[in-house]
């Protein structure tokens, strides 16, 4: 084994060679026989769908985007990443927003057919709920449907589609990728079809021409036949467009990816094999590293997972900001201290009230003892937007607002509700996730500094999220609760959930109709320039209006072994994950 | 018989029934199935609890729920199990769910137990027969200590110990002397104490064990043996003696020259096998094999013992048989270790072989070999074996010497005493079997408690099998999956029940269950 | 079997004393129980070493008595208090308040040469809070968990073994069918189901175990009750006139008193333990509640970087439980009236077995008794 690795360096070697005096081969495969690789992850893959409404989660998305090609991926820093190997997009007008990807000659799934615009209209159909039944419901229960933003019939021909939105979108490049095969889903749908180009024209058929009942079936397989616990009977579950298909997949214990023999577009992976093994104790997974079970880990940490992991002689690793942020929330409408109901409907009464209690968040005492220890490069979290890092990020937290609660300030924080007559001491309910010691602690520094202004911060903490529940609770009983968001791409879009008026994530009732004005107009906005602007102004109002505070971007943490090189992070899923193509065995170099 | 035994099969199955009843219904109360999808930002999530309330008949009260449920146990008597589906694994039904997970938490408990009780018992005995031995002094207060030691503790500390520690010593595998040194003193001090007489055969057994045990251990560190353990002819025959010595001494003694005879005898003809025996492992490379082997063997040494047991036929053949069925561990284990290079070169540790987490290595699964994935099953399975093994070999280990004490004290075991017969006909013949039967009710006691610690223990090695079906189950409040648990434990534990009942009734001549 | 005696029928049972008997004759029950107690060593250490352990913990912190237990800041002062009222200990920290951490990562200020506690001498957590106040706080509500549970259940077992064993019949039937359904569901189920259940608090998991942990203490009882209750005391006491409650609570039941409080140490010792392991398994207690098991499972990621977090607590709960061990291996020999050094019929052996069959689904001791 360690000559055939040796032989498959000296190959790379010489690949690489070819490429420094000019002469680059067409595709060289640089995967190295017999190199396997096991990852630790959380969670198994159990849906080959991540698009459908079961199959939208991070587990899957791993693991998938490891067995998938795709116009676009974020990369560490983060920010989008064109995949030109695989195919291009190009925006080719702005009214009506119309955007034209083509994908290349030679790419095709794993069984050998080739991707076509058959599943490119696959795609359209279940994003932009192409198809809809007779109630108007759309038929594919894609995770996150767009039956707004392109209704008309998109033009196709062998290998490309031309997209025409009905209205601009700000987030038009991130809303549309590749999804599962056309034929395969034909396949699962009538297994009779066994012509993968009868299929496709068959399926682009009913699409051009509406066939609901043709569709019905097709529609149900997309949204259900991709479950899958183990490894799945029929082999179009698990068509693979991408740099591995998938060899075994053993329930709770493990996923093993191969590398996918057909694969000749984008960057070579260099292992044969990748396992990903569901480790969810984070201790575990250190353990496991230490061991040798597994050779990339990552997670969030504990003080002590950080200690055993600077602790490993055999291992590398990195601390850096996830995409999850803690931040805590005001309730404005429960006859609650924060509420102006309360004082008789005095808006300014009220927010000096929750300017005070904002002010006397001990933000960077939190992000002090509790974060930094465990990302030395961790900082305030000042944008309710925007992902510290993301574009537009400094600008909006410079001036937003925000600096007023960078420092604790008992004596203004008194001066304000002295000045708007409040009697002390002021009782706020205050809810943590039960159970968390880390919100409990941060309850505990913000229960003890609000004291000294005149704040009593009741526990009301409950193993329940009942609050979430808009139907058992449509108003939360809470003064203020503390919990995280995770931002799972850099959209622009989807902020209305938690700030606009009566929307579902909109658990404070907040309401503020210039906000709910600048989001939308934030969503048809396509000049970038304009798009920070506005975002500044929203982000002006929600912090003046006292609405609440983000404090910190949760710490992670990604170990891997000495015996890989090249593993890098990344805040936004696919996380580590992202370069997975440069992972290598560290004696192949 | 048989009607004492379906009557005590009824009875229990009526109380299965209650008893599942109540997990139902507390289970069912203690939380919201559709928690995580009431908090989610989800725009499809009101469809979703929409769908699963339906699916899961949330609307009704839980009392219908568990007859809608039991209504689906019953029909696997007519072949269509329906256990409901699990929410909190993806709505993948409960059934399959189980059949996942019952091998790997069956093999960890059988093996578990089996290992305590073999054990304990031995140790428990040893203790009484040595009652008041500083020996004796040591272990009771170790079983105190084991017995209160939280489990999870004990896992914890293995998984530390027992895999990266041992796996580091196994990169580097180089015994230091003064470990040696301790060992042998230790291993001599039990040796001493177990074997006890008068001051002289102590010595001695003291000297010879210590000083076998320390010389074993230093050829095997000079001999690099723990870099590539094998086992080979000169190993098989080493623990083939050991083994028939061990049966030989606890069922007729030396002294008996026909059982010596016939024992040998087996012994020969099974290093004689040896070779031919490396064929039939390498061409009939299945689990089966080893049953194959071990019923010939048995029946070889059957068959010798009828020969030459002259008058004593019966406890010849007796011994003779256990010895031959015995012989093949350690033909087994000589093929697993066989492959022991293959094995390591195979998995992704860097150092060792001992696993921390899993049932078993993805790689060596693809490999079509029994005996490799054996050892590949051992490996991981030893730390969760011991660990859980650990806790019920501190009960074995009192309820056995405790057992045996009373029994000794008995009269008829002065009568045997008195009448002339030997201290170890005394003890193997009389004593033993008499002792031996409080010991077969406790082993259905200890099912629980197994299974409560198996239920730790697979979630501190990170095992996907029953016991996380429980966790996850109750985690979520998906109570089809906790019930899917109870059920198979409960069954588990009627089956446990039965066998105890019958053991109890072997063993005990005064019992005739009627 | 059929011939057990109750202790305080010594003399009766025939002319010739043995060694043993002459020994203790013209003492009373009291007096044999206690000397023979204190001539197990192991027990009477036990006994000190866990007296103290509850002073200790007692003590140290102080406690909270009624209450909410929620900490709420005091009004005069920047501090926290706890809610209910609170009785003060000579250890100057608190186990809910935060103090500046004194060595790095909280390490403990316990030094050996030169002896020192300092302030943290189990050392402190992330957060500065001080170890040993906490162990102490958990000790205590471990503790009380363990005496809570031990009462409830010896209780209701007592109740209700001996109502089976007296009244036998149906009421027999019924007590004992009630037994075995809960004793076929696993004590580490049930308890996990009902943990989660109520969720996080001491008093509440206690008082649910005390409801569950009963069964074998009642199977135990009832198969005293079943032998004795046809002795002729028993009789005696009948025709004299006395009521059945008399019979059952003065005659019969003080000479149980040996099994009863056996069982209930070993019951105590089991509790602890999986009090343990609810908390690890995340069913338990949980913060901002605190027991030794909640510490031990909260930093069990802890044993290699802060060891500290993770051995104390684990060393008082396996200090605490081998404790309640020996002391029931001490009482079980004292209470055996025919206890010497030499086991015997109805020695340790009979005892230790007795006890552990009675958590046997449906192996019941009486049950043999009767099938002699």
């Amino acid at each position: 084994m360690k000559n055939k690795r040796v032989a498959a360096a000296i190959a790379v070697l010489a690949a690489g060679a070819l490429a420094l005096t000019g002469c680059t081969p067409p595709y060289e495969s640089e995967v190295i026989a017999d190199t396997e690789i096991t990852v630790a992850w959380n969670d198994l893959i159990d849906n080959f769908n991540q698009s459908s409404a079961a199959g939208n989660n991070t587990a899957n998305a791993v693991v998938l985007y490891m067995m998938n090609s795709s116009f676009l991926y974020y990369n560490d820093k983060p920010e989008l990443v064109r995949n030109t190997d695989f195919g291009t997009f190009e925006k080719t007008s702005d009214d009506p927003l119309t955007v034209k990807y083509t994908l290349n000659d030679n790419v095709t799934w794993s069984d050998g057919t080739p991707i076509d615009s058959a599943d490119l209209l696959l795609s359209w159909t279940t994003i932009f709920a192409g198809a809809e039944d007779a109630e108007g419901e759309p038929l594919f229960t894609h995770a996150n449907p767009r039956g707004d933003l392109s209704t008309a019939l998109p033009e196709i021909d062998d290998k490309s589609i031309t997209i025409v939105y009905d209205k601009a979108y700000v987030d038009w490049e991130i809303q549309y990728d590749l999804g599962v095969a056309a034929h395969g889903v034909v396949g699962l749908a009538y297994p009779e079809i066994t012509d993968p180009e009868e299929a496709k024209s068959m399926f682009v058929e009913a699409v051009q021409n509406d066939d609901v009942e043709w569709l019905t079936p097709v529609a149900k397989a997309w949204n259900d036949a991709y479950q899958a616990p183990s490894t799945p009977d029929s082999d179009l579950v698990a068509l693979s467009s991408g740099a591995y298909v998938l060899d075994e997949l053993v329930e709770n214990e493990y996923v093993a990816l191969k590398a996918n023999p057909l694969y000749t577009w984008g960057p070579s992976p260099k292992y044969e094999r990748i396992i990903v093994r569901q480790i969810e104790d984070s201790t575990a997974q250190v353990q496991a590293i230490e061991n040798g079970d597994v050779q990339i880990a990552a997670g969030q940490p504990t003080p002590d997972v950080l200690e055993l992991v600077k602790g490993l002689s055999n291992a590398d690793y990195v601390t850096a900001d996830e995409a999850t942020y803690e931040h805590i929330d005001l309730t404005f409408n429960n006859g609650g201290p924060f509420d102006p109901a309360t004082y008789g409907g005095d808006e300014d009464k009220a927010k000096a009230v929750r300017q005070a209690f904002l002010k006397v968040v001990p933000r960077a005492e939190i992000l002090e003892k509790l974060i930094s220890p465990l990302n030395p490069n961790a900082a305030l979290r000042d944008s309710v937007l925007q992902i510290p890092g993301a574009p537009g990020y400094d600008e909006i937290a410079s001036t937003n607002g925000s600096a007023d609660y960078a420092e604790v300030d008992i004596d203004g924080a008194k001066k304000l509700l002295a000045d708007a007559g409040v009697s002390t001491p002021v009782e706020v309910k205050f809810w943590y996730p039960e159970g968390n010691v880390r919100r409990a602690t941060e309850f505990e520094f913000i229960q003890q500094s609000a004291a000294l202004a005149g704040f009593t911060v009741v526990d009301d903490s409950e193993p329940t999220w009942a609050f979430t529940d808009k139907e058992a609770l449509p108003i939360n009983p809470h003064d203020a609760v503390i919990f995280a968001w995770q931002s799972t791409s850099l959209a622009l879009t989807g902020s209305d959930q938690y700030l606009g008026s009566g929307q579902p994530s909109n658990f404070g009732g907040y309401s503020n109709t210039k906000v709910d004005g600048l989001l939308k107009d934030l969503e048809t906005e396509l000049d970038p320039a304009v798009q920070t602007e506005i975002q500044v102004a929203v982000e002006k109002e929600v912090w003046g209006d006292a609405y609440g505070v983000t404090i910190f971007q949760f710490p992670g943490i990604t170990v891997w072994n000495n015996s890989v090189t090249n593993v890098s992070p990344s805040p936004l899923s696919p996380t580590y994950f992202w370069n997975f193509w440069e992972w290598a065995p560290a004696d192949s170099e | 018989m048989l009607t004492f035994v379906t009557r005590r099969l009824v009875a229990t199955i009526l109380v299965l029934l209650v008893a599942s009843f109540i997990v139902y219904i507390l289970t069912a109360g203690s939380g919201d199935p559709l928690q995580e999808l009431r908090g989610s930002r989800d725009p499809n999530a009101q469809d979703k609890i929409k769908y699963l309330s339906g699916v899961l008949n949330l609307d009704q009260p839980p009392i219908l729920r568990y007859f809608s449920w039991l209504g689906g146990v019953g029909a696997c008597f007519i072949g269509q199990c329906d256990l409901g589906i699990s929410v909190a694994r993806g709505e993948q039904p409960v059934i399959d769910a189980i059949s996942g997970a019952l091998g790997s938490t069956l093999q960890l408990v059988l093996a578990a137990t089996i290992l305590a009780i073999v054990i304990g018992v031995a140790i428990g005995m040893t203790t009484a027969l040595r009652q008041y031995s500083g020996y004796d002094y040591v272990v009771t207060f170790l079983t105190f200590v084991f017995y209160s030691l939280p489990i999870f503790w004990v896992a914890v500390l293995l998984k530390e110990f027992g895999a990266i520690r041992f796996n580091e010593f196994l990169g580097d595998p180089v015994i230091p002397w003064w470990s040696i040194v301790v060992i042998g003193l230790v291993m001599g001090f039990i040796a001493s104490s177990v074997v006890g007489g008068e001051l002289r055969t102590r010595v001695i057994s003291f000297v010879s064990v210590g000083a076998g045990i320390g010389g074993m251990l230093f050829l095997l560190d000079i001999t690099q043996w723990f870099a590539r353990p094998s086992i080979g002819i000169i190993g098989v025959a080493l623990l083939t003696i050991a083994t028939a010595a061990i049966v030989l001494f606890t069922s007729t003694g030396f002294q008996h020259r026909r059982a010596l005879i016939a024992v040998a005898i087996v012994v020969a003809v099974t290093l004689a096998l040896w070779w031919p025996m490396q064929f039939l492992f390498f061409y009939l490379n299945a689990g089966w094999t080893v049953l194959l082997v071990m019923v010939a063997m048995a029946g070889i040494g059957v068959v010798v013992g009828l020969l030459v047991g002259g008058d004593a036929k019966a406890v010849v053949a007796r011994t003779a048989g256990l010895v031959g069925g015995l012989t093949v561990i350690p033909l087994v284990l000589d093929q697993m270790f066989l492959r022991w290079d293959e094995y390591v070169a195979r998995i992704p540790l860097s150092n060792g072989v001992i696993a921390t987490i899993g049932a078993s290595t993805p790689a060596i699964r693809r490999v079509d070999d029994t005996w490799l994935n054996m050892l590949d099953s051992m490996t991981h399975m030893l730390l969760p074996t011991i660990a859980l093994m650990i806790i019920s070999l501190a009960a074995y280990t009192r309820y056995a010497r405790a057992s045996l004490l009373d029994v000794m004290n008995q009269d008829y075991v002065r009568t045997a005493r008195a009448k002339g017969l030997g201290e170890r006909t005394v003890v193997m013949r009389h004593a033993f079997r008499n002792a031996m039967i409080p010991i077969a009710t406790i082993i259905a006691l200890d099912f629980g408690a197994v299974i409560g610690g198996a239920v730790i223990t697979e979630r501190v090695f990170a095992w996907q099998a029953m016991g996380s079906l429980f966790n996850e189950g109750l985690k979520r409040t998906d109570v089809n999956l906790v019930m899917g648990f109870f059920l198979v434990t409960g069954i588990l534990a009627v089956l446990f029940n039965v066998f105890a009942d019958l053991l109890y009734s072997a063993l005990d001549p005064r019992i005739r269950v009627s | 079997m059929s011939d057990k005696k109750p202790v305080a029928d010594d003399q009766s049972v025939g002319q010739e004393l043995s060694i043993e008997q002459r020994a203790t004759v013209g003492l009373s029950q009291g007096t044999i129980v206690r000397r023979r107690f204190l001539q197990h060593r192991g027990a009477v250490i036990s006994m000190y070493v866990l007296l103290f352990l509850i002073l200790l913990a007692f003590t140290s912190v102080g406690t909270v008595v009624g209450g909410t237990g929620d900490l709420k800041p005091d009004a005069n002062s920047t501090r926290l208090i706890v809610d209910g009222f609170r009785i003060p200990g000579w250890w100057t920290s608190t186990w809910w308040e935060r103090y500046d951490i004194v060595l790095p990562g909280g390490a403990p200020t316990f030094t050996l040469w030169p002896f020192s506690f300092g302030d943290h001498p189990f050392g402190q957590d992330n957060t500065g809070k001080d170890v040993f106040a906490r162990v102490m706080r958990g000790m205590q509500q471990s503790l009380s968990v363990v005496f809570i549970v031990g009462v409830i259940s010896t209780v209701i077992g007592v109740v209700l073994g001996a109502l089976a064993g007296y009244y036998r019949g149906w009421i027999d039937q019924l007590i004992m069918r009630i037994t075995d359904v809960i004793i076929i569901i696993p004590l580490l189920v049930l308890g996990a189901v009902l943990g989660r259940t109520i969720g996080g608090d001491a008093l509440m998991l206690a008082l649910m175990l005390g409801l569950i942990a009963w069964t074998g203490m009642a199977r135990l009882v009832r198969a005293e009750f079943l032998s004795l209750r046809e002795r002729e005391f028993v009789d005696a006491a009948r025709v004299a006139g006395a009521s059945d409650f008399r019979i059952i609570f003065r005659h019969i039941l003080p000479n149980t008193v040996g099994v009863i409080v056996v069982s209930a140490t070993l019951l105590m010792s089991a509790v602890i333990l999986l009090e343990t392991s609810l908390s690890f398994l995340g069913f338990g207690i949980k913060s901002p509640d605190i027991s030794l098991g909640q510490i031990i499972s909260e930093y069990n990621e802890a044993f290699k970087t802060r060891p500290w977090l993770f051995w104390w607590p684990g060393l008082f709960i396996v200090v605490i439980a081998l404790c309640i061990n020996f002391i029931g291996d001490g009482l079980r020999d004292a209470f055996d009236p025919r206890q010497k050094r030499v086991p015997t019929q109805n020695g340790m052996g009979s005892q230790v077995i007795s006890f552990f069959k009675s958590y046997v689904p449906g192996a019941r001791p009486g049950d043999e008794t009767v099938n002699k």
